[in-house]
């Protein structure tokens, strides 16, 4: 396991856009990263359960990070991805873009500022500087682990 | 190294529970039977494996009593001591508690059981003074050291022929019935077998699935190039090609889904046991038969099988069956019988438990029915036999105060309903005074493809299983008609409530369309219609769970995939029923 904050170790990340911001998760959680397809909705879910989709024959839910982050909403694009990630469940994450797999070294990675009271703010495990961008470090287990995600996850 | 271990412990537990389920039906054959030497043998076999295995890997425990037992059924195999109850209830015991060692063992939950009691009891029974014609002989003989010697003689000598025979001896009270089914398993048991995760194997079911899908693309995407290319070479044998491709996909598909089918044995073996120490608390005499027991099912089925028929298994010798001296008065023998067959009729599977008892009064029934008022004055003068038996299944039925007073069943009916139809299944009751009650369990031969009917409300395409359905109906907007708010229709006199599907689920319905399609449902008592948009057509579906999806509070059981790879819901109509329409009074 890699712990985001600690020492010179290096992280390997996919970073993706959402709303004009950089974020970047381990990417060892990544399963896939797949173009948007049909998405099912199911009844009585949480609003930013998106639905389901058929990952070659598995059924599973897909979230929009949007909706989750109580950002706005904006209608699928070409750019527009779905994140396959397993943690302990598989999950798609809608995101706007991927953008690349890059290398930081654990050391320039700074705990979540305390300002940081906005949306999500739960959720953010780091802020990797990187040149002249700054990456948003999620903590995908926090965002998609039990008791976050309620009714997502609730059953494996 | 750890790990090894962890691995080697791991067999000896799954193997140490097979052998001890294994043997306990055995006890009971052998208390029928006396003494019969092939099943002595197999027992004692069975207990010295465990031993073996046990004092390997340094579980002081388990030796100590299968080591007692062991002990125990040797005496009886030479001929040194005679089989009685209360031998039995001790060497029965000694199995127990080994199940529950091995329990431990298998949650890893480090708890120790106090032996000391039941080592006591096996050193009594041991040296004669559960009363025995030859127990004053052996008490001094009885020193662990000289059974330690002798045991391992007795092994060597007759393990291997051993074997067979008995697997065969439980199979003969039902050969008459089923003697094909009996012939076929023996077979199968010594036919070598390959221990696999579950998990991979519903992986590999899983990605069966999707070769289907690929194969039904495939197939479309042929048919177009037939129709523009026909004549052509290449396309020929591409439709011959797909056409194969169809073939055995199919028949893979059919071999995955018997991957996941296990014999009803696994289940039907703790029976016999049950039976008897039942039957024995209660001072009754009842013999047990079984039929059909090779009969495979899914393992879903398996697992969720077993306790709605310990209910009424329960519920027949408790109630059904009665006391000796009664069932003489009644001109029937005095040894009550219940007999369970299991078969597979059509791709159904049909399993029957039918005892000989005094059956069930319906008129008390009834009358019970009236007087806790789960049916009004009017039905119970209406109600005819048929629709009386199957009060017992309501919920309200099934407390203590009905199960003493009444003659007929109760205990736990509800719960034989619920978890039968929870397997998509149903049950039926067959009841004549004084000749005996039958039950008719009926299951889909696998859990993973039900029929369903397609439909489309508020723009989105739904299965819904076909089981509940009783009836469609085409009506025009103008036929619903609204009481206090609520929406109803008239249907052969009877006034239901209807629902709008889109509403119930919460999405927008399909505004000012005339023609409505209705689902009469039934689930339980309550009979209600839902309208949908449109009716799509029958099809078999074949269920996928939703990892992470909170299936109760959306209403589905589950999703299915289309031929194009679309995900459609499959609908739960008892969650439906349950919250959003059981909050309306009907």
């Amino acid at each position: 396991m890699t712990t985001m904050t600690a020492g010179s170790e290096v992280l390997q990340l996919v970073t993706f856009r959402l709303c004009d911001e950089e974020f970047a998760i381990d990417i060892l959680k990544v399963q896939e990263i797949n173009r948007m397809v049909d998405i099912t909705a199911v009844p009585n879910s949480p609003s930013y359960v998106e639905g389901v989709i058929n990952l070659r024959g598995k059924v599973i839910p897909v979230i929009s990070l949007r909706r989750r982050f109580g950002l706005e909403v904006k209608e699928a694009d070409m750019h527009s991805r779905i994140m396959v990630v397993d943690v302990g469940v598989t999950v798609g994450m809608i995101v706007d873009s991927v953008s690349e797999v890059l290398r930081l070294s654990g050391d320039t990675v700074e705990p979540p500022p305390p300002l940081t009271g906005g949306a999500g703010s739960e959720f953010i495990k780091g802020v990797g500087k990187l040149k002249d961008r700054l990456l948003i470090l999620l903590d995908i287990e926090k965002l998609l682990g039990n008791e976050e995600v309620g009714a997502v996850a609730a059953l494996s | 190294m750890a790990d090894e271990m962890e691995e080697i412990v791991a067999d000896f537990i799954s193997e140490a529970e097979e052998s001890l389920e294994r043997i306990d039906p055995l006890f009971v054959e052998l208390e029928a039977k006396g003494h019969d030497k092939d099943i002595l043998h197999d027992i004692f076999r069975s207990m010295h494996t465990i031993k073996g295995a046990a004092g390997f890997l340094g579980f002081q425990l388990i030796v100590d009593v299968a080591h007692k037992a062991e002990s125990i059924m040797k005496k009886l195999r030479d001929d040194e001591t005679s089989i009685s109850t209360a031998l039995i209830d001790v060497i029965l015991r000694s199995v127990d508690m080994l199940k529950l060692l091995i329990r431990h063992l298998k949650m890893k939950d480090g708890a120790e059981e106090d032996i000391r009691g039941l080592l006591g009891d096996l050193d009594a029974a041991l040296s004669g003074e559960v009363a025995t014609p030859t127990g004053t002989d052996d008490s001094e003989g009885e020193k662990p050291s000289v059974i330690g010697a002798e045991e391992e003689t007795g092994y060597d000598g007759g393990a291997v022929p051993g074997a067979l025979p008995v697997q065969e001896v439980p199979r003969e009270a039902t050969a008459a019935q089923t003697a094909d089914k009996g012939s076929a398993s023996p077979a199968k048991e010594t036919s070598p077998t390959l221990r696999i995760d579950v998990e991979r194997v519903d992986k590999v079911m899983d990605l069966t699935g999707e070769i289907v899908l690929v194969r039904n693309r495939l197939l479309n995407i042929a048919n177009e190039f037939d129709v523009r290319y026909s004549g052509d070479d290449a396309v020929e044998s591409l439709a011959s090609t797909v056409s194969f491709l169809d073939l055995v996909t199919a028949d893979m598909q059919l071999a995955v889904m018997k991957m996941r089918m296990q014999p009803l044995k696994k289940v039907f073996s703790k029976f016999p046991r049950l039976v008897r120490d039942m039957s024995n608390g209660l001072g009754k005499e009842i013999e047990l038969k079984i039929s059909g027991e090779g009969t495979e099912v899914d393992r879903t089925v398996i697992e969720q099988i077993g306790d709605p028929m310990v209910h009424i298994l329960r519920n027949s010798i408790d109630h059904g069956i009665e006391p000796a001296e009664a069932r003489l008065q009644k001109g029937k023998p005095a040894k009550g019988a219940i007999s369970i067959d299991a078969s597979q009729q059509g791709n159904h599977i049909v399993i029957e438990v039918s005892d000989n008892g005094k059956g069930i009064d319906l008129g008390r029934v009834k009358q019970k029915a009236l007087e806790k008022g789960l049916v009004s004055q009017e039905e119970f003068h209406r109600m005819t036999d048929e629709s009386a038996v199957n009060l017992i299944f309501l919920p309200g039925f099934s407390t203590a105060e009905v199960a003493t007073q009444l003659s007929g069943r109760g205990v736990g009916m509800d719960v034989v309903k619920t978890n039968i139809a929870k397997l998509n299944g149903f049950v039926e009751v067959m009841t004549e005074k004084d000749k005996g009650t039958r039950f008719r369990i009926s299951i889909p031969l696998t859990l993973a493809i039900i029929q369903a009917l397609m439909v489309r409300a508020g723009g989105r395409q739904y299965a819904i299983p076909l089981a509940p359905i009783e009836e469609t109906l085409k009506i025009c907007a103008a036929e619903i008609k609204e009481i206090t708010g609520q929406g109803v229709i008239e249907v052969r006199d009877s006034i239901l409530p209807l629902f709008e599907l889109a509403d119930v689920l919460g999405c927008t319905a399909r505004p000012g369309v005339d023609a409505r399609y209705v689902l009469i449902i039934a689930i339980g008592d309550k009979k209600f219609g839902i309208a949908v948009d449109e009716l799509l057509g029958q099809e078999e579906v074949v269920i996928k769970n939703v990892g992470g999806i909170d299936v109760n509070s959306s209403y589905i059981v589950g999703a299915t995939i289309t031929g194009e790879g679309k995900v459609v819901l499959i609908l739960d109509l008892a969650g439906i029923s349950r919250n959003a329409i059981g909050l309306i009074k009907v």
